[in-house]
């Protein structure tokens, strides 16, 4: 093993254990309040409640029932995901981590316990909707590999927002008008790759659009930190 | 081993069209301590902001120079400490998990005996592991000095460092500062005479 090598494993090893401390760090405040993942559970859960007693179970049409999983996920993110940064400038502990955190493991870092928070309420309020809209999606697996990369996405603009976002003053309207540009081809393909998933066959013909969901996870993490430099440093 | 450094070349910071301050010049070495002395509103904390690489100027430039190495503040994050009211623990863990997140995020390893000493000699009385949103606000002032010395710093920026503290804290404090002076580089914005008298040089700020 060359020096570089070594120098280049030390780095990725420094990476990895200071974007662990940001998730624990996080992890543990989230465990002791509750509010982010109760705030965003909440909402998605009266939300499937209101539009399945607003549809009585009479919407079999599966664009129309994947259009509005994907609206109560769309909104229940915005109200969940926006304060991976907008805490932070509250509480004034965005000048201690511009003290102690490099730029690169901050983002991944709030990226991760943002990308675990929407999972959490996607595992939770998929199935509910399904269930209360009676309905059934045909190929399961094609609708988790869809939600999955999908979540990732929102996730990463979400977090990449909320940094612009964090010290502005109208933050809760600026959000998601800042956020739904850049996560409308999300929306368009993920609520396609639903649409999809809701018959049994032929899913897997359309594995482009898991691909594209994929991609876009990618080029919003990786974008996302490269800007998130400038944003940080004031 | 080259000896640290901060330069800082013709600070002008302007607030929309208010100007706060102008032509600012500096050059700081291990060993010297600065007070910026002045006003409410003169811009002592900005000005500790831009040094600290925490606010950017409206114009000129400050450079770190550490251990042959020169660059942006940032760059040198883990050579800086820095305590002021707006430097803020996380309410929601204990003293020591902040100071372990602190250390995680700096890359360095913790060095506890340091840290049980400053713990000693700034809670007398003991510190049990409360949340640090439950401290008073001088047992929080007192926190965040542990947090900004911890990982022994060459740069130590104070911003009324002794607001909110008692007079056996006051003491402590004037007390390890003293202590570490001699061989770090020292900038303090204040309003108070006593914590003037730390600094070997003063820097007017008038509004």
């Amino acid at each position: 093993m060359t020096l570089t090598n070594v120098a280049g494993a030390e780095r990725r090893l420094s990476f990895i254990s200071k974007t662990c401390a940001v998730v624990r760090k996080d992890g543990m405040s989230e465990f002791r309040t509750r509010y982010a993942l109760n705030s965003a559970l909440l909402f998605c859960v009266t939300c499937v409640f209101v539009v399945s007693f607003a549809v009585k179970g009479t919407v079999q049409d599966t664009r129309i029932v994947s259009a509005m999983l994907w609206v109560i996920l769309f909104f229940s993110a915005m109200t969940g995901l926006s304060r991976a940064f907008i805490k932070e400038e509250d509480q004034g502990t965005m000048n201690l981590l511009r003290l102690s955190c490099e730029p690169g493991p901050l983002f991944f870092g709030k990226f991760l316990v943002n990308f675990l928070l929407l999972l959490a309420v996607v595992v939770i309020a998929t199935p509910l909707f399904f269930i209360m809209m009676n309905v059934a999606p045909g190929n399961p697996a094609f609708l988790c590999a869809a939600l999955l990369p999908a979540s990732a996405a929102m996730s990463a603009i979400c977090t990449l927002v909320s940094a612009i976002i964090a010290g502005a003053r109208a933050r809760g309207m600026l959000f998601p008008i800042l956020a739904f540009p850049v996560l409308l081809p999300v929306f368009w393909v993920a609520v396609d790759a639903t649409d999809i998933a809701m018959s049994a066959r032929g899913a897997w013909q359309h594995s482009n659009m898991l691909l594209f969901l994929g991609c876009y996870a990618v080029a919003g993490v990786v974008g996302g930190s490269f800007l998130f430099e400038y944003i940080f440093e004031e | 081993m080259a000896e640290n450094l901060i330069q800082v070349h013709g600070i002008k910071k302007r607030f929309g069209t208010h100007l706060i301050f102008k032509d600012i010049n500096m050059e700081l070495r291990p060993g010297d301590s600065r007070c910026i002395w002045g006003p409410n509103g003169s811009g002592k904390s900005t000005l500790l902001k831009i040094v600290a690489g925490l606010l950017r100027p409206t114009s000129g430039s400050v450079e770190y120079c550490v251990d042959g190495a020169c660059g942006r503040p940032a760059v040198f994050r883990n050579s800086i400490g820095f305590v002021a009211p707006d430097v803020v623990l996380y309410g929601e863990l204990t003293l020591r998990e902040n100071l372990d997140f602190l250390s995680q995020c700096r890359g360095i390893t913790r060095n506890v005996d340091y840290e049980n000493e400053l713990v000693e000699r700034l809670f007398p009385e003991g510190l049990r592991d409360d949340l640090v949103g439950a401290f008073s606000s001088g047992m929080k002032r007192k926190a965040q000095f542990i947090a900004g010395l911890c990982h022994k710093p060459a740069v130590i920026f104070l911003d009324e460092p002794t607001s909110h503290l008692d007079e056996a804290g006051r003491a402590e404090v004037a007390n390890i500062i003293n202590t570490l002076k001699n061989d770090k580089i020292l900038l303090i914005a204040s309003n108070d005479p006593d914590e003037r008298s730390w600094c070997g040089e003063t820097l007017e700020l008038h509004i």
